[in-house]
This record gives structure tokens, sequence and C-alpha cells, in this order.
């Protein structure tokens, strides 16, 4: 119960935000855009924040999931569930393939080499324009069904999304919490130790840069499906950034915090819309002066904060 | 035949010689010390020992294995493991969950299990639990299972080290100072948590500066002086050595 208490909560609150609000666009549009940016976060927080493994080509892996199916169903006729299939294979064997070498680097390498990865499937996406349509990108991806119930509005999509979110938070804790979940965490807090008491520190970062990897490209089919067109610039280097940023605002190493940093990164434009020129200013303003004075992240810094209060009222 | 033969070792760093052609055996269930002046070459031994450096020459057979040709993780899957001069706590975990990665080699959940919390997941992890208690418990220091590491003063985390080795059963464990940083009253607790140890079952290498808790715990102690071996023997025998007594006094 205390493990997933705060799944519940959020299980709850997305509910009654849905069943409240289902004509506000705050509600349906805006969330949608929260769950994908969570799901991401969560899965990027994964590798970043409980293994310590930096990567700034995530976004690779949501446009891997994304064009697998938008090219499939819209080209071929493919079955969207079966497109989705396909995405995970193909976003599977990538991460795969590149996990060992690309995880053999520490540092300032390992944050090089997964830019890189990510620039170069970009920039595939803009150039193989035969398969990918190109910078204009591909249109007439058909919308999905959920055992015969059609996924045609912006509000059944805030139900597909917010269950796909809670899935992710739900298998990220259940990760966390268990025996691989320690060894990445033992990883994080000494590589050599880890090895030490028996970790296969090579293999255990593979796995969880594939599990990532896959929770991103299902992410990405369902949104090949809910806009209904993709291109490039969604999957680009400045969007790996943003949900670095996200897992960092958050709080790293914390499954709720990454929820948060993308709550957060995902409404503060909406907010900012009207200081119009200056909204790029303000928001670059705001994230410095977070990261000034919470190096630890937003979310877990306040939690701490709540739970030392709780922990001073008890004693007093 | 020894549980461990180490043959011809040597290990340069650059011009550095650290560690000079050495050969020696450690029996079974012995406490068996490594000491001599800073530099000597005996955290450089430790990490040969267990593949965290590659030796530039010599192997090291431990029952039957060359440990020189496999990774640190399939050496501790032997049964070796250690602690560190420079601790290596995980630091951003409690107290049990260190000691429960200790537990790593005796359980077998994988990613997909723990992903989808199958009902042997949880299983397994009631019994992890138990097996980290009662490693900390052996070391005393059950009470603290819950606390954040990084909220432990430094005699405590150097017991969690040996908890968290502890906790995977291991055939030999390597201790490099032990009671380095230690005050008296925890040196002597040291002295008898070295001694339960072997009692237990667990073949001890110990590298450690307080000559009087090595001359006590130690059935055979072994001489480094510039990576070579100057001397070996029971502890009687080390301390009368001329060549201890000048290379100790001497300078
Ligand atoms: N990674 C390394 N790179 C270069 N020199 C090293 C390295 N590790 C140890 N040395 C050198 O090897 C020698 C032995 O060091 P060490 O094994 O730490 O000694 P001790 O543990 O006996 O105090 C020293 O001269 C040290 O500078
Ligand atoms: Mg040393």
């Amino acid at each position: 119960m205390r493990r997933l208490g705060g799944l519940y909560i959020l299980a709850f609150l997305f509910v009654i935000t849905g069943l409240m609000f289902p004509d506000s666009y705050y509600v349906t549009v805006v969330g949608v855009t929260i769950f994908t940016n969570a799901v991401l976060a969560v899965s990027l927080n994964l590798l970043m924040g409980y293994a310590g493994q930096i990567s700034l080509g995530h976004a690779a892996f949501f446009g891997l999931g994304a064009y697998s199916s938008a090219i499939l169903t819209s080209r071929y006729g493919v079955n969207p569930w079966l497109a989705m299939l396909a995405g995970l294979a193909l976003s599977g064997t990538v991460s795969w393939v590149l996990a060992r070498p690309i995880l053999k680097l520490k540092g300032h390498y390992l944050a090089m080499a997964t830019l890189g990865m990510g620039i170069i499937i970009h920039i595939f996406f803009v150039q193989a324009d035969w398969l990918t349509g190109g910078p204009d990108g591909l249109s007439g991806i058909p919308g999905i069904t959920v055992f015969g119930w059609p996924v045609n509005t912006d509000l059944r999509w805030y139900w597909v999304f917010g269950v796909l979110m809670l899935f992710c938070i739900w298998v990220s804790l259940n990760i966390v919490d268990s025996r691989p979940g320690r060894a990445l965490a033992a990883v994080h807090g000494s590589e050599v130790a880890a090895q030490m008491t028996g970790v296969d520190t090579a293999s255990v970062k593979a796995q969880i840069f594939v599990v990532s990897a896959l929770l991103a490209s299902v992410a990405g089919s369902l949104f090949a499906h809910q806009q209904a067109f993709v291109s490039p610039e969604s999957f680009s280097f400045f969007f790996s950034i943003e949900l670095v940023t996200m897992v960092v605002l958050g709080g790293l190493a914390s499954t709720f915090g990454a929820v948060f940093g993308a709550v957060l990164l995902s409404l503060l434009p909406e907010f900012l819309l009207v200081f119009e020129d200056f909204e790029v200013l303000i928001y670059g303003a705001i994230l410095m002066a977070i990261m000034i004075f919470l190096p630890d992240g937003l979310f877990v810094t306040t939690s701490r904060l709540i739970t030392e209060r709780l922990r001073g009222g008890e004693a007093s | 035949m020894a549980l461990l033969s180490v043959r011809g070792l040597e290990k340069h760093f650059g011009g550095v010689t650290a560690i000079a052609g050495l050969d020696f055996d450690v029996e079974q269930g012995a406490i068996f010390s490594i000491i001599g002046p800073n530099g000597a070459g005996k955290t450089t031994l430790f990490n040969l020992l267990t593949s965290i450096y590659t030796p530039s020459a010599g192997t090291v057979i431990f029952d039957g294995h060359d440990l020189t040709r496999l990774k640190p993780f399939q050496i501790a899957a032997l049964g070796v493991t250690r602690t560190f001069q420079n601790l290596q706590v995980f630091l951003n975990m409690t107290v049990l969950e260190n000691v429960m990665v200790g537990c790593h080699l005796r359980s077998r959940c994988g990613m997909i299990e723990a992903a989808f919390r199958l009902p042997s997941v949880i299983r397994e992890e009631k019994k992890v639990r138990g097996m980290a208690l009662e490693a900390l418990e052996f070391c005393g220091m059950a009470d603290m299972a819950e606390r954040a590491a990084d909220t432990l003063p430094y005699g405590m985390l150097k017991k969690l080290e040996i908890a968290r080795a502890l906790a995977a059963r291991p055939r030999m464990l390597l201790m490099d100072e032990p009671a380095a940083g230690l005050n008296d009253t925890e040196t002597v607790n040291m002295s008898s948590l070295i001694r339960e140890i072997s009692a237990s079952g667990v073949t001890v290498l110990l590298v450690e500066h307080n000559m009087g808790l090595v001359m006590k715990v130690s059935h055979r102690v072994l001489v480094l002086n510039y990576g070579e071996l100057l001397s070996q023997g029971t502890p009687q025998e080390v301390q009368c050595d001329p060549k201890v007594i000048t290379a100790y006094l001497g300078q």
C-alpha cells in the first residue's frame, strides 16, 4: 500500500479530473501532452535518475515508435497494434545493439554518444523522405480502437494516455523496488562495489536502456495515432533536452519527481503564453531559478521538507 | 591444496612497479594478513585478486579457477568478495537496501519479472529482506536497517560494507584496512567481528595497519615492501624477522 500509495492518488485524480472536466481544453488536450511527457520522463528517469546514466537522445526512441506506427498504418494498412509491436521490436533492437558500446562510456562521453545517437536517428527521419516523408512529415495516420471502442475524441485520448502513464509509473515503481532495481541504484552508488557484490553492471545497464526505450516507443506509437501526423521536429535534440530537464527539475531518482517535472514543463508554456514575446525568456529564468535554489529538484526538495515537518510535528 | 594460490603476480603502472613477482598461498579457513608500509602495494594486490586491475603478469588461482581471466562480478559469483579502503557504500540507499544488494547472487529475479511484479518477485523480496537482516544482525546493525546510509557515522559505514559483503555468503572475504579511522572500542569490536567471520567458515584476507589487531587475529602474516614479499609466516615469526624489523624501524 505504502509502495503504491502515490500511484493510487494519481489514478484517483486522473479519473476525477476526466469525469469533472470532460470538455476542458486544459484537461483533454494539455492533459494528453502532460501524460505523453510523463511517460517519457518516467522512462528516462529509470536510466538517468536510478542507474545514473545520462541520455541526451531519448526522443529518438519516441520517434522510432511514432514513425514505425505512422509508416506501417498509413502506407501499408497494418493494424495499429501490430504496428506498435513492430515499433517495439525496432526500438528494442536498436537500443539493445547500441546499449553495450554506448553505456561503456561515462560522464561527458556518454552524454556525447547518446546525443550523437539522437541526432543520427533524427537526421534519418529528415533525410529518408521516401520512407518518412522527410521534413514535411507523414499525415493520414488512422486512429485506434481499444477492444472495439474507437478512440476518436480528445477525451478518449485523455483516458488512453492516462492509462499508459499510470502503467509506466507502476512499472517504474516495481523495477525500483526489486533486485534489478537495486542493482541499478548500486551502479549509480558505486559501480565497483556493485560488481563486487556480483552485479553484471554492463548487462543491467543495457537492460534498463532497453526498457526505457521500449516505454518511449509505446508512447511514440500512440502519439502518432493521436496526432494523425508525425514530423521530425517532434523528435529532435531539443525535445531530448527538454525530457532531461523534466527529470532533473522534478528531482533525480524519484518516479513522481519525473511526473512532476513533466507536468510542470508541459504547463509552463501554456501559462506563459500571456507574456507573448517574453515567454521563452521567462521560461528560461524560471528553470534557472529552480536549479539554482533547489538543486535536488522541486518535487524531491518539497517532499523532503514536508516529511521533515511531519516528523518534527510528531517529536514535539 | 590451498584455496588461493598467487604465482608470479606483477603490476606496473607506467614506470612504477606496484607488485613485483609475488608468490603466496592462502589456506582454507585462515585469517591471512598482508601488512606493509603505505604504498607497499596492498590495495593494488586486492585490486588484482578481484580483477579490478589486470595484472601485468602472473596468475591467481582460486579453487581451481584463474581469477585473472574473469570479471569482478564473475569472481564474486565464485564466492570472493571484499570491502574497500576508501569506502564504497551505496550512499543513495538505506542500510537494508545496501545489504540487499549484497544478496544479489543469492536471488534470481530478472528485469521482466520485476517490471510486472509477478508473485515470485514478492516471495523473493521477502526472502532477500530476511537474508539481509540476518547479515546486519551478525554485524550488530539490525536496529539501523531503515536508516539512510548517508546518515551513518564512519565506523558504522565500515561495518555496513562488511555486512553487505557477508550477505553474499562468500567463501573468501578481502578486507582493506577495516580498522582504519576507528576508535579503540570500535577497533576491539572489529577484531572480534573478524574472528566471528572466520569462525563462520569464511577465509579472511586482511590488510591492516593496526599491528595489535593483526598480530592478535592472524594465522599467517605476509609482509610487503615496495611490492615485494619481505617476509611470511606466523605472527611470531614475522615479528622476529630481522628484515621486517629493519624495514619498519630502520626508516
Ligand atoms: N591506479 C593507479 N595508477 C597509478 N599508480 C597506482 C595506482 N594504484 C596504485 N598505484 C601506485 O602503486 C603503489 C602501491 O599503492 P597501493 O597499492 O595503494 O599501496 P598500499 O595500499 O599498500 O598503501 C603506489 O606507489 C601507488 O602510487
Ligand atoms: Mg591501501
